[in-house]
């Protein structure tokens, strides 16, 4: 029976991996959570060694906020990590497809650096008349290039590492009720506020 | 240290403890300044960890046993949560403590209660502080309660 169905689960789990292959190499991923925390530092510090150790860093802090970068291939384990730890509030996940992007971009460098290849033939032909012109659209040319490489960088970086963002809500927490109504008298006097106000004197 | 950091340290303790006793007195922790003549006695360090002790009257009388219970009771029931506690031992009597953490203000604290049955009195000694700097001087505070002498009734 399970010989029997064996190799539809094998294809079906194929597929799945195939898709998530294919998918972590063109998608750009992105999650937000927002989880309850009683010790926003420790959080905080906890997330950023997390994904530290699965080869991430953050990107940017603040009081209500950690932006994580981790690479896309390791985001589940992250995100599972802040969800087993921390209780979730909400949770929204992004998936941009940047495959018609990246190769957009990329064919326009390769025309770029086709007209540069052009021009920089014509440069050694040219006369001194036609050297400044040329020079000049090669210089323009290679500014274009540069451009490109650095939307083509960003780009797959986006791709590459997955942004995770984790919003804090403090839990509320109260401070304990030291009215409290014992029938010995010395312990209603006890408490931290009390202690901490006779030093106030 | 630097000959101006101390300088600014010392000028900074000074007025910080105006009025405080810097003399250390029995019974209170290891680097902790005492404020003169108050009662209950007082001690504070230099990190804001508090310590005072007082000695009140066994009303209505029991023994320590009662008063773990009750005294644990109260604490928790109020919204103290438990870190520890235990029977300590002090010099001629054995007492019983109970630690415990709770937020105050945006911060958390430790919040520590030791109660010795002194025949017809209590001695009642409590100490908090945020949690990390009552950490760094949790053991001088244990040293402390371990020194009460109630063979010679010092801390009436």
């Amino acid at each position: 029976m399970k010989c029997r169905h064996l190799p539809r689960v094998l294809i079906f789990v194929a597929c799945i991996v195939l898709s998530e292959s294919t998918v972590a190499a063109q998608v750009a991923v992105g999650s937000s959570l927002t989880i309850q925390v009683s010790d926003r530092d420790k959080t905080t510090a906890d997330t950023i060694g997390k994904a530290e150790s699965l080869g991430g860093y953050f990107n940017s802090l603040d009081e209500k906020s950690v932006v994580l970068k981790v690479p896309a291939t390791k985001a589940r384990e992250l995100i599972d990590f802040v969800k087993t730890n921390w209780q979730p509030i909400e949770e929204t996940y992004r998936a941009e497809e940047v495959v018609t992007t990246l190769d957009q971009l990329r064919a326009n460098l390769k025309a770029k650096e086709q007209l540069y290849a052009q021009y920089a033939k014509l440069l050694a032909n040219a006369d001194a008349a036609e050297i400044v012109d040329v020079e000049a659209s090669a210089t323009k040319i290679i500014g274009e290039i540069e451009v490109l490489k650095g939307q083509l960088h960003a780009l797959q970086h986006r791709v590459d590492f997955a942004t995770i963002v984790v919003n804090f809500q403090l839990l509320e927490r109260e401070r304990p009720q030291d009215n409290a109504n014992s029938p010995f008298p010395w312990l209603n006097t006890l408490g931290l506020s009390a202690l901490l106000r006779g030093f106030e004197q | 240290m630097r000959p101006a950091m101390q300088l600014a340290a010392l000028t900074l303790n000074v007025l910080l403890f105006a009025g405080c006793n810097h003399a250390l007195r029995p019974g209170m922790p290891t680097a902790f300044s005492s404020y003169d003549g108050t009662d209950p006695k007082r001690a504070v360090s230099f990190d804001r960890v508090v310590f005072q002790v007082k000695r009140i009257d066994n009303k209505p009388v029991a023994d320590l046993a009662f008063w773990k219970i009750a005294l644990k009771e109260r604490l928790l029931k109020t919204g103290y949560v438990l870190t520890k506690d235990g029977d300590i031992t002090a010099i001629g009597a054995t007492g019983y403590f109970i630690e415990t953490s709770a937020p105050y203000g945006v911060v958390d604290y430790n919040y520590l209660v030791a109660v010795f049955v002194d025949n017809k009195d209590i001695v009642v000694v409590e100490a908090a502080g945020e949690v990390a700097s009552y950490q760094v001087n949790r053991e001088n505070i244990f040293v402390a309660i371990r020194g009460l002498n109630f063979d010679a009734n010092k801390t009436r």
